[in-house]
């Protein structure tokens, strides 16, 4: 009878990885085994290099301007008493309802050559616009403060929750042997918690990788841009399809070198008990600086963006009208998919206990279904689709919408979801197996209620992620199916950016309500 | 080198939401001593180390370092600034380092040769030579101790303050590793506080005894003292097991041995001595590790309690005689 | 908290299942007056408020329901691939010649032969074989700083490759679809070689990274960044009717005017078209719809929101348009830009045009 269970315990996983995995294979291999154009060769010869080069120094940026902006505030709201802290301490993870594509839309409109700020300055000074110097935007550097803006949360969440395990004591012996506040940043609980926050990262960076709306807006050459327009200019979707395994190379290496660090040093703490921090106080003058820090950072990344965008609405009086069934759309898809896309991360993370090498094998195949951007794993669908003889239409257009958005983000669910589970103390499976329960059952009734706050978590991350999602939806969704992103997407690359307000402002709404949630959940936790 | 100081508390106060963790306490910490503190939980005995160590501000009253006042009404030094040692019941290693880093984490004033002389000196004197290169997972709980607390000397501090130390540790190896530690921190030849709920421990261990009860400091002196002549039923308690009886239901001969006048006495088990002979029963006979605790019936109401050595051949049902060793009845004013 | 996630799963599900029967969206009509209701499917890459109303009025007057699916030219264009037999779609509306050509290329058309239709639409803005037709004009032109210039010095597009015009120039990025078609027209008159060399001085000229879309190219002329700007003719219209005072004073300080390749050339032309599908059911309603489109009310509607030129020029001209320079068209065959488009990409690439 062993057998038998074992079969039956491993068919239904490897059925999910195998559909997570299938769009993103078939694009692969399509753009693998379809013929060569003329175009290839163009693109190996004058484009391919410009474009990697061009993704990795935007990546680069991003990763070091994400550090700047998620580690230190994690730190200080975690170790620290100042004035406002717990507001921010929900409030940093706002940025994560803006998708990158709405703030490159706001930030260019503001500091754009006609816009408030620049305007502002001619008015002033009396100078013409090629007399000054301004921070440009439309720039590698401007890309990445875009993205970094929007993806830090992501670190921020997983720095904090780093920073929480601590032992008080440890903390307390460093402070006994000298530490200032500096040094216990630097040297205790930086080293302690990197290999988590670098996990973080990667998962941002991923995501940054497979921007297309931002970079193509501000008109920077990234793989993500390359790959469009291979597709678009050169009508060559194979072609498209790949590029996008030089991405999906990039990403996993990513993935790659955050597993490496790892599986270094443990992160377990020696203290089996520990207790939770008591924040400590700032002098005065330090407190204000940190709150300042910490207010610019928010103005920056999501007050200010967020405020141009109703102010630009409210000036050019945009009408509300047909944003209802829009509305209906985005909500309903963004629930399937995150049910089913979650649904996914648990099967992924249960059937990954079973070894290393499945856990491995796991990881890559969702890590390549996140790194993939939209539209590549929609020619995936539609390849599919083509094969198969379906119509995109209705029912089916919506089932392979979802199935496209499980294959994009399965990864998002099954990081938290795998990190809680491994936070875990390791008895727990084998006391739990001892009382007899195994496999499912045990994963049901003693993990799943321990990991409730990571997978919450993890469903709220999902819905999010969908709610934004723009290339595949745009591709694949049924009649009537328009959402947020779409029409917001289609003003603004029409430069109709304030009928792009509205829209945009709704993607940010409907997000903040699981963001929020997810930073009440996360403050629960802490306080545990 | 640090001048051997003693660590002061004095008539300091704390309180935490309405409760009262640690009133008006007096304790001196003399240099080259162990001092237990020793006391239930909720007590208020890690709160006074905390005191100590800075990591609380009192209320009122100061903290001293010999004549310099670390914590008082105008004035909070730091932990960071105050230089004294700290060990934790959880060993608090820094996991990402060696144990060589560990140790070396509070020597950072120095220069590189003398921080790995330092470092190495103390890995030496606390037995962890052949483990300097390894990470604290690798460890045993003793090795992790011994660790924690070469990490605490190798600075030279003031003082040095342990909260429970050796209560994570196996018992079979507690006593091996307390040993080794303790000598290390005597020979440092400053004030060292242990705190700890394990009397044996506070015994064997401790220069002087402090019995903290309900955030005040019920007794302190000497060992022996202590066990001797506890002021109050709470003192006599902390050090051992005490048993009461009325007074009229011992014999005669005994009332009249006895100082205790009260109508209630409270007594040692091991204030009897039970050999061979009448007079009493023995009812249960007990094996508690190396003594035996034997519950007699006599010619009173009440049983009475004594303890006996494993040698000795009383078995439940025998008859024996008991004589008293009058210094261990006490009698507690009120 | 695991009854909350199984709750909150199975109510997602079901929920999904239930919206997956159903249409969200409201419908542009009310109940059919015609019995069975006649459906017409259209992919259209356009996506203005005012087809709305264009295809509501279609709605009313016919009795068919419209059922529309807006996306950009080469999500549309893969989506029908896939769906291959199975397509729903009966007409295609694209806002480029070079969009149909691609349509057509990959056999995704069919004629629409109509003797109606071939005589309201000039042989110039329909393809040979019927396989689309143009329902409205788009110029291709440039804007610039009349107190910079003159409209003689910016008569044809080779001027943009003076040196003199270092610095001035604004245009968006190369692989827009307008700007693609431009390049293939040029191909197509002068070759490869001479075509590359053009856009390599361009490139030179720029005043800037190509970045945006065409309205800020105008609005950094305004702002002072650059003086010339490669842009459609609408997007300059379209700001001088604005209800923004910026957005006015923007088009006041400019000028736009209509280049031709060489002198008496004629100028570079687009259109906004449609072409019936390979599988479209009803070529009656098609071409019912088509008609409608190149009727006055057709035309009004196309054009009065986008600012682009009528087809027919009968029409009365959209507010603001009346301000374009007269021009003639040049006399390239539109599908040239469809056919040329994959080598104007890979010649902008090699010119550096971002």
């Amino acid at each position: 009878m062993p057998h038998a269970n074992l079969f039956l315990r491993t068919i239904p996983p490897l059925l999910v990885v195998a559909l997570v995995g299938l769009p993103v294979f078939v694009a692969v291999v399509t753009g693998l085994t379809a013929g060569d154009g003329a175009t290839w060769d163009h693109i190996l010869q004058n484009r391919l290099v410009p474009y990697t080069l061009t993704t990795l120094s935007v990546l680069l940026m991003t990763a070091i301007m994400i550090l700047g902006l998620a580690v230190p505030a994690a730190w200080m709201i975690t170790q620290y008493d100042f004035p406002g802290r717990g507001i921010f301490s929900w409030a940093m993870i706002l940025p994560l309802a803006m998708p990158g594509y709405v703030m490159a839309y706001s930030w260019a409109d503001l500091m754009g050559v006609a816009g408030p700020l620049q305007s502002w300055i001619r008015d002033v000074s009396g100078l013409s616009a090629r007399d000054y110097w301004f921070p440009n935007l439309f720039s590698s550097v401007g890309l990445a403060f875009v993205l970094a803006s929007t993806l830090f949360p992501y670190v921020y969440i997983t720095a904090r929750a780093a920073f929480a395990m601590q032992s008080r004591t440890s903390i307390e012996a460093a402070r006994s042997l000298g530490a200032r506040p500096i040094d216990l940043f630097w040297r205790v609980a930086l080293p302690v918690a990197l290999p988590t926050i670098l996990g973080g990262l990667c998962l941002a960076l991923m995501e940054a990788a497979a921007d297309y709306g931002a970079a193509d807006f501000l008109g920077i050459q990234t793989l993500g841009v390359g790959i469009i327009r291979s597709w678009q200019s050169f009508g060559e979707p194979n072609t498209a399809a790949r590029l996008a395994l030089a991405l999906i190379l990039i990403a996993g290496a990513f993935l790659i070198a955050a597993r490496l660090f790892q599986g270094q040093r443990g992160t377990q703490q020696t203290s089996s008990r520990w207790q939770s921090q008591e924040r400590s106080k700032l002098s005065p003058l330090t407190g204000i600086g940190v709150t300042a820090l910490c207010s610019i950072i928010l103005l920056i990344c999501f007050a200010v963006p967020v405020l141009r965008l109703i102010w630009l609405a409210l000036e050019n009086r945009v009408s509300a009208a047909d944003l209802g069934p829009l509305l209906r759309a985005t909500l309903l898809l963004g629930a399937m998919g995150a049910a089913m896309a979650f649904l996914s991360a648990i099967i992924f993370s249960l059937s990954s206990k079973r070894s290393a090498t499945l856990q491995l094998a796991t990881r890559i195949i969702a890590a390549a279904g996140y790194a993939a951007p939209g539209a590549v794993l929609g020619l995936g669908a539609l390849f599919i689709i083509r094969e198969t003889g379906q119509a995109l239409y209705g029912s089916v257009a919506i089932g392979f919408l979802v199935w496209i958005y499980v294959s994009r983000f399965t990864s998002a669910g099954v990081e938290p979801i795998q990190a809680s589970l491994a936070r875990l103390p390791k008895n727990l499976d084998l006391a739990a197996q001892s009382l007899g329960s195994t496999g499912l059952k045990q994963f049901l009734r003693v993990d799943l209620p321990l990991i409730a706050p990571g997978a919450f978590a993890a469903g709220l991350i999902l819905f999010v992620e969908i709610l934004k999602e723009l290339p595949a939806t745009l591709m694949l969704r049924p009649f009537g199916w328009d959402t947020l992103a779409v029409r917001a997407h289609a003003y603004a690359t029409d430069e109709r950016l304030a009928q792009a307000t509205l829209p945009s402002l709704l993607i940010v709404l409907a997000g903040l309500a699981p963001v929020l949630l997810l930073s009440w959940r996360l403050g629960q936790t802490e306080r545990t | 080198m640090s001048t051997r100081e003693p660590l002061i508390a004095e008539k300091v106060s704390r309180t935490f939401a309405g409760n009262i963790a640690v009133n008006a306490v007096d304790l001196d910490l003399e240099p080259g001593k162990i001092t237990s503190l020793i006391g239930h939980s909720g007590s208020g005995k890690t709160t006074l180390l905390r005191l100590f160590a800075g990591m609380e501000r009192p209320d009122s009253g100061r903290i001293l370092s010999g004549a310099a006042e670390l914590s008082g009404p105008t004035k909070h030094v730091p932990i960071e600034k105050r230089k004294i040692g700290l060990v934790f019941q959880d060993f608090a290693l820094f996991p990402h380092l060696s144990v060589r880093e560990n140790v070396s984490f509070g020597l950072q004033h120095l220069k590189s040769d003398d921080r790995k002389q330092c470092a190495e000196q103390w890995i030496e004197r606390l037995g962890l030579t052949h483990r300097i290169g390894a990470y604290p997972h690798q460890l045993s709980g003793g090795e992790q101790q011994r660790t924690a607390i070469a990490r605490a000397l190798a600075p030279e501090p003031v003082a040095i303050l342990m909260d429970e130390p050796f209560s994570g540790l196996d018992p079979a190896m507690r006593d091996q590793v307390r040993d080794a530690a303790l000598e290390a921190v005597r020979s440092a030849g400053i004030p060292s506080l242990l705190v700890t709920h394990d009397a044996k421990e506070a015994m064997v261990h401790s220069d002087k005894v402090a019995i903290i009860d309900r955030g005040k400091i019920v007794q302190s002196g000497t060992p022996g003292m202590l066990y001797k002549n506890p002021v109050s039923e709470i003192a006599a308690k902390a050090l051992g097991p005490v048993h009461r009886v009325k007074r009229a239901n011992l014999p005669e001969d005994w009332q009249k041995l006895i100082s205790a006048r009260a109508d209630l006495v409270a007594y040692r088990p091991e204030a009897l001595q039970v050999s061979a002979g009448t007079g009493y029963r023995v009812v249960r006979n007990r094996l508690a590790g190396a003594v035996s605790e034997i519950e007699l019936e006599g010619a009173g109401d009440e049983p009475l309690f004594a303890v006996c050595q494993l040698g000795s051949s009383v078995q439940t049902g025998d008859d024996v005689s008991v004589t008293i060793n009058p210094s261990l009845f006490f009698d507690f004013a009120g | 908290m695991i009854n909350k996630i199984k709750t909150l799963t199975g109510l997602s599900l079901l929920i999904g299942a239930v919206a997956a029967c159903s249409n969200p969206t409201a419908s542009t009509s009310d109940e059919a007056t015609a019995d069975p209701q006649k459906v017409l499917t259209i992919y259209s890459s356009r996506h203005y408020d005012s087809d709305k109303a264009l295809y509501a009025m279609f709605e009313e007057e016919t009795g068919a329901r419209l059922d529309v699916r807006e996306a950009g030219a080469s999500q549309l264009l893969e989506t029908m691939k896939a769906e291959g037999d199975q397509s729903p779609a009966d007409v295609v509306i694209a806002a480029d010649a070079g969009s149909l050509w691609r349509f057509k290329d990959a056999g995704l058309t069919q004629p629409l032969e109509s003797e109606a239709l071939e005589a309201a639409v000039p042989e110039s803005y329909r393809a040979a074989d019927s396989q689309w037709y143009g329902v409205a004009r788009r110029i291709r032109g440039i804007a610039y700083d009349p107190n910079r210039w003159d409209a003689a010095s910016l008569s044809t597009w080779d001027t943009l490759a003076q040196a003199d015009k270092a610095g001035e120039i604004c245009v968006r990025s190369s692989s827009n679809i307008y700007n693609l078609s431009l390049m293939g027209e040029l191909i197509h008159r002068y070759g490869e070689e001479s075509a590359q060399n053009w856009a390599t001085a361009v490139v030179e000229n720029m005043a800037r990274n190509p970045q945006g879309g065409d309205t800020d190219q105008i609005r950094a002329i305004a702002a002072g960044e650059c003086s010339i700007a490669i842009v459609n003719h609408y997007y300059w219209v379209r700001l001088g009717a604005s209800e923004s005072e910026a957005d006015q004073q923007v088009a006041a300080n400019t000028s736009f005017l209509i280049p031709e390749f060489v002198e008496g050339s004629g100028s570079h032309v687009n259109i906004t078209g449609v072409a019936m599908t390979k599988t479209a059911d009803d070529t009656e309603l098609v071409e019912q719809f088509v008609a409608f489109l190149l009727t006055e009310n057709g035309q009004f509607y196309i054009t009065r929101d986008t600012k682009e030129l009528p087809l027919l020029s009968t029409t009365p001209l959209p507010e603001g348009v009346d301000r374009l320079p007269t021009f003639a068209p040049s006399d390239t065959h539109l599908d040239v830009y469809g056919e040329n488009q994959a080598d104007a990409q890979r010649l902008f690439d090699l010119a550096g045009w971002n």
